[in-house]
């Protein structure tokens, strides 16, 4: 008798496809839609799960986009700290499509809002890249002046860009009631004033996650008709919660949702999706010796994971994840995943110590 | 009652050195002990018992032959003065190469041909940039080494500027120098690194002591008239350096120094 499951590959059954293969490198888990050669023009951006995928790229050889490079003679550790060749851009981290839509549509604009400089002690802040400049900057003008800049080189990163990879981090997020626009981290948590007035939690759902990324791939299109983009979920739980669930079931919710709008979002022709947070997160794909890829504090990916993560997607690509290209010096210090990782959320964990006691 | 000093420090020690031999009684109760090495040979030393000693056989014979000891008490001084050391703008120019701060006109003019991509960066990863490359010369490392083991005053002077004869004769040496002038970037480039440096040295809790404002022009540049007959650091400090030094600063310039420091004390 003929049916569908009959003439199936291997991957397509759990038995053959996890339980009894090779669950290190899961054969088939991640058939590219589209190639990436080591010339293809790649901008990557999103939550901070998404600056290992820039560095291992680079690693593996590929043409990884840096529109605001760090100047050659500015010493590594200062690079590093200002947040330079951690993306393609100095954004910082982008935790949801609402947060790129918004980028986008500034950039199209080529005009920032004076109303997202946030004075704390004296010193301005971008409210939209406060990881970036860690010290603030010396005046409202300094900002307006360098976020003009960062918005010319994204327009010209994303008109060379053949593929932006975006990572899909948070669903939850801080918006200003009047704009719309969506922080990266919450008003008054590192700068700025928390105002309820001003500022409303925003729980993303499904159905506007998948609405921002139509939006962001049509104007993402506007820069580069050829552009296509490669969406990953990262693995990395919240630190905090606004939402009044425990941690933990908000973060299954909000990375469920994000997982789904990937897999629906991912239909389009010019879109595929990336099974990082699989990788890491599934039972079923948990280290063959048993373990996890978690680091003791349950919310880093280990070394082990990250790399697991990149060996699966640079082997499908066809690209040796074992190469050693040379890697930009500025870009290094993203050797350890600990610690190297830049994210903004973190900050919230200072708060989570002061409620556990 | 006797201020007595003790001056570390490398080649350009000997404006500090040639003033004090030209001008004696023009600062009276002062004694002063020269401790002095070209390159960083300053750093060859260690603190043992109190004493600042040459670990090197090579570095002890150099500090004996330039100034006749090979050790001092940092206890039997009343301050330390570190002298130039690579504390100065030169050290900071080669960021111009490649990147132009917010505060600075220079970023809107055009480049020379094959000039490398300017980046522009905020003022503070600017200073970030200067006191990180600050923090690694010869004069921070040794000033953190002389704090370690003494409670003294430690005062650095600013290495000189480099002279403004590089305005009439360029060269590859000092391009950088030539276009920040060119660019009127000078000033802010001069006034940025002053409070860098003061602020890097603060945090060793070392007085910096910026270049005289007499001597500076354009920002970034000595004036002639205080670099002209410029001496060696020798034994005998009677060799002028050579007639296309522009980095070394002449006696008018360490008196105007040695006036500073007592000031400062």
């Amino acid at each position: 008798m003929q049916h569908p499951y009959t003439a199936l590959p291997a991957r397509a059954y759990w038995r053959s496809g996890v339980a009894e293969t090779d669950r290190d490198g899961i054969a088939g888990l991640y058939v590219p839609k589209f190639p990436i050669t080591r010339s293809t023009a790649i901008a990557t951006a999103g939550s901070c799960f998404a600056q290992h995928i820039g560095l291992h790229l680079r690693h593996a050889g590929c043409h990884v986009l840096d529109a605001e490079p760090a100047p050659d003679a500015m010493p590594e550790n200062v690079a590093r700290a200002f947040g330079y060749g951690v993306y393609s851009a100095r954004y910082g981290n982008i935790y949801t499509a609402r947060q790129l839509l918004d980028l986008l549509r500034e950039v199209t604009l080529g005009t920032p809002d004076p109303r997202f400089v946030w004075e704390a002690a004296g010193r301005f802040h971008d409210a939209f890249r406060l990881s970036v400049e860690p010290h603030g900057l010396d005046s409202m003008a300094e900002v307006l002046q360098l976020r003009r800049h960062h918005l010319r080189r994204i327009a010209g990163l994303l008109a060379q860009t053949e593929l932006l990879i975006f990572t899909l981090g948070l669903t939850e997020t801080w918006a200003d009631r009047l704009t719309g626009r969506v922080f990266p981290v919450c008003p008054g948590v590192k700068a700025g004033t928390f105002d309820p007035e001003q500022h409303q939690l925003l729980n993303l759902t499904h159905a506007q996650n998948l609405t921002d990324l139509a939006d962001c791939l049509a104007l993402l299109k506007g820069f580069n008709p050829n552009m296509k983009l490669l969406l990953t979920v990262s693995p990395v739980p919240l630190t905090a919660t606004a939402s009044g669930d425990h941690v933990l079931t908000a973060t299954s919710w909000s990375k469920s949702t994000l997982r789904g709008v990937a897999g629906e979002f991912s239909t389009h022709p010019d879109v595929d999706y990336m099974p990082s947070y699989e990788l890491i997160t599934h039972p079923g794909a948990q280290p063959q010796n048993g373990g996890h890829w978690f680091a003791p504090n349950l919310r880093s990916v280990s070394q082990a994971g990250v790399a697991r993560v990149m060996r699966v997607f640079l082997s499908a690509h066809g690209l040796d994840p074992q190469a050693k290209f040379a890697t930009p010096a500025k870009a290094s210090a993203l050797a350890e995943p600990e610690d190297g990782l830049v994210c903004d959320d973190i900050l919230l964990d200072t708060f989570g110590t002061d409620a556990a006691q | 009652m006797t201020l007595r000093l003790c001056i570390f420090g490398n080649s350009h020690l000997a404006a500090l050195r040639d003033a004090w031999g030209r001008n004696p009684g023009r600062w009276p109760g002062v004694a002063v002990t020269f401790l002095a090495a070209p390159k960083d040979y300053l750093l060859q030393t260690r603190v043992q018992d109190g004493r600042l000693v040459a670990i090197h056989p090579a570095a002890r014979a150099v500090f004996s032959r330039l100034c006749g000891l090979s050790e001092v008490s940092l206890a039997d001084h009343d301050a330390l003065v570190v002298a130039g050391a690579s504390i100065g703008v030169p050290a900071i120019m080669p960021l111009y190469r490649d990147m132009r701060w917010t505060g600075l006109i220079g970023f809107d003019h055009p480049l020379p041909p094959r000039q490398a991509q300017i980046t522009l960066v905020s003022a503070a990863a600017a200073r970030a940039a200067m006191a990180s490359v600050l923090q690694q010369r010869l004069g921070y490392v040794f000033a953190s080494r002389l704090r370690q083991f003494t409670a003294r005053p430690i005062l650095l002077t600013a290495q000189p500027r480099v002279s403004d004869i590089i305005l009439t004769n360029p060269g590859p040496a000092t391009r950088l120098h030539n276009l920040a002038v060119q660019n009127g970037d000078g000033a802010a480039i001069g006034q940025v690194f002053d409070q860098v440096a003061t602020k890097v040295l603060a945090d060793l809790q070392t007085v910096f002591l910026p270049q005289p404002t007499e001597t500076v022009t354009r920002g970034i540049l000595t004036k002639l008239s205080y670099m002209t007959d410029a001496k060696r650091l020798n034994a005998t400090m009677d060799a002028p350096q050579p007639q296309a030094d522009v980095m070394h600063a002449n006696s008018l310039y360490g008196a105007l120094l040695f006036d500073q420091i007592i000031q400062a004390l």
